[in-house]
């Protein structure tokens, strides 16, 4: 198992250079000069030069990239054009809401989607099943960001039961925390949700008809304990790998979201930096994501690895 | 009375399965299968609604009327207007061109590099395999929203450009696909035969490799197009796509934002659209999926 685990960890080396190269590039792809900007309209051209020699930029690119990676590891992401302050501070305080409305969003769809992935498994045909496909179908087809437009419109102005944005610390007044939380976190669990629901009925309809259910059914044990400790448990196997996999999804999908709810997060952040063309903040958001995605990539496979033998055994030895 | 006539149906529908060729069989199975026809339908009226939209569309998408913004649902205007006093129909009608023009460039752009750098790393190996690979593998390990947003930054927003930012992000899923059919197809037979004619390399790749790798590739073509459409909603939504006065979807819902306390219709028309196309595009490419699964073939029919 460690051997396997080093070996990935070894793997993710050069993607995570390769990618955190292409992040740096990005900066210097962007048309327009980022020393004019810090520099500010009005800034004649000798002091541009300044600019530019102070942040590094007269040299070469490769160079630039050392000194960028130096300052990463030791955890300077540098400092925003716009408001001065250290990138490090703004993705910190987004990173929080944004982890709090993945993981909300996680548990709300795995709430909606084992039961009804397990009972429209149990009565395949029915109209109940019917219902679950319906569901699945509309789920994977709503844009997230019309959903959460139409969570406001009912929930927000037509009923006026929950707030149309922003987010308040659950951890100064949880009620409210709460209250901020449901809609997004809904807008973003549903979509989730009709894919775990898939695949959950898809699962435990291969495993209802092992030899080893009918075992359990013809000794005569409760259909209850049949279905969830026999059945279930077996079914949730793969179920695991779609939910790591389906959380990098879930931090995409944030993006997106925290843009509809004013949601305060890395998503959020990285918008309103494009939007100033601020592009330290872009940079440094982008990165921190893409590391937090590769991490749970790993996690999951680790995971997979950890529950099914085989693929540590045979795979990645390449 | 011949022994025609005393064959079963189903022998009828075997023997049709045995000299049909693959390709008619699977389109005839799309057609059948229930959620396909679905599908197919939905996909077949927008695209007639966005080459038909100058003929359909009752008012020109862009054209302000002043003192008619914000109004709700009327003869005048079925489906309201918005803040300039746009028709939503026409807009939504137009928009139809944007969603479906962006899925189909950024589908062809991912097909053409995904396959061609997918079937070249498989077959050549070695170093260069490794290096695609690895390149493409970096593209996965980005969230794909963030890979459109970093393509768009550095190409600035716009709808073509939102269709190269998306056809970008398709690039890796089909070239894993191809380099996995590549890897396959170059030990048989017929590719061995082929380098012993001395044929040269580029031809054993696309005369040879590439027709045996088209299956999944087409099926991956379906699902990324649904893909490709809500990708570029989303751009357009977050500012990145389409630029105003455009009609995308994306950004008509975007702009709705700031009116919903008093134009629900301008919130929700463009989105019943967008979904609508999309349920219809995975309808589509679920039964494309099912159609050329070679695990199917075989059974039933």
């Amino acid at each position: 198992m460690w051997a396997y685990i080093l070996r990935r960890l070894f793997q993710l080396l050069p993607v995570i250079l390769l990618s955190s190269f292409l992040v740096f590039m990005l900066l210097h792809l962007v048309p327009g000069d980022p020393a004019e900007t810090v520099a500010g309209p009005d800034a004649t051209p000798d002091v541009i030069k300044a600019v530019r020699q102070k942040m590094g930029l007269d040299r070469p690119l490769l160079v630039q990239y050392g000194i960028w990676l130096g300052h990463l590891s030791r955890a300077d992401l540098g400092e925003s054009y716009i408001s001065k302050m250290p990138v490090i501070d703004l993705v910190g305080y987004a990173f929080p809401a944004t982890i709090q409305l993945s993981l909300a969003a996680l548990f709300l769809s795995l709430a909606i989607s084992l039961p009804l992935g397990v009972l429209a498994s149990l009565k395949q045909g029915s109209k109940l099943d019917l219902f679950v496909q319906g569901y699945t179908a509309l789920g994977l087809g709503v844009p997230n960001f019309w959903l959460g437009i139409l969570l406001i419109l009912v929930f927000a102005l037509l009923l006026g039961v929950l707030p149309p944005g922003g987010r308040i610390d659950p951890l100064q007044s949880p009620m409210m925390g709460l209250k901020t939380l449901i809609l997004p976190a809904l807008t973003l669990g549903i979509h989730i949700s009709a894919v775990f629901t898939r695949f959950v009925r898809a699962a435990m309809l291969e495993v209802l008809h092992e030899d080893y259910v009918r075992t359990a059914r013809s000794k005569g044990l409760q259909e209850r304990v049949v279905v969830v400790r026999h059945a279930l448990r077996s079914a949730l196997v793969p179920v695991v790998t779609v939910v790591g996999l389906q959380f990098g999804r879930l931090l995409g999908g944030a993006v997106v979201v925290e843009s509809v709810f004013a949601w305060p997060g890395v998503g959020r952040l990285i918008i309103q930096a494009v939007e100033q063309r601020d592009y330290t903040v872009v940079q440094a958001s982008l990165l921190w994501l893409v590391l937090v995605f590769l991490l749970i990539n790993l996690i999951t496979d680790i995971t997979y690895a950890f529950l099914d033998p085989r693929i540590r055994l045979t795979q990645g030895r390449g | 009375m011949g022994a025609k006539r005393a064959l079963h149906p189903e022998q009828h529908a075997a023997r049709r399965g045995a000299t049909e060729s693959p390709w008619r069989r699977s389109v005839r199975r799309v057609l059948r299968n229930p959620a396909g026809g679905i599908g197919v339908s939905v996909l077949v009226f927008f695209c007639g609604v966005a080459v038909l939209a100058p003929f359909i569309s009752p008012y020109d998408p862009v054209i302000q009327y002043a003192g008619d913004e914000l109004l709700s649902p009327r003869a005048k205007y079925p489906l309201g207007t918005d803040e300039f006093g746009r028709d939503i129909l026409s807009r939504i009608l137009y928009g139809a061109r944007i969603s479906l023009s962006v899925g189909l460039i950024s589908v062809a752009i991912g097909f053409t590099f995904g396959a061609t750098s997918g079937l070249v790393a498989g077959y050549i190996g070695g170093r260069i395999d490794t290096l695609i690979n690895r390149l493409w593998d970096c593209l996965l390990a980005f969230p794909v929203i963030l890979l459109g947003i970093a393509v768009v930054l550095v190409t600035g927003p716009g709808a073509v450009n939102a269709a190269i930012a998306v056809g970008i992000s398709n690039i890796p899923i089909f070239a894993r696909l191809a380099r996995a059919c590549a890897l396959t197809e170059k030990e048989r037979d017929y590719t061995h035969a082929a380098r012993a004619l001395g044929g040269r390399q580029s031809r054993i790749v696309f005369r040879h490799l590439l027709p045996n790798a088209l299956s999944p590739l087409l099926v991956q073509s379906a699902v990324a197009m649904a893909f490709a459409v809500l990708l570029e909603a989303s751009l357009s939504f977050l500012g990145l796509g389409a630029q105003p006065p455009e009609p995308s979807w994306g950004s008509m819902l975007s702009y709705s934002r700031q009116f919903l306390r008093v134009a629900w219709w301008y919130g929700v028309f463009p989105g019943v659209a967008l979904t609508s196309l999309l349920i219809g595009l995975n309808y589509f490419s679920d039964a494309v999926r099912d159609a050329f699964d070679p695990r199917q073939i075989n059974i039933g029919r």
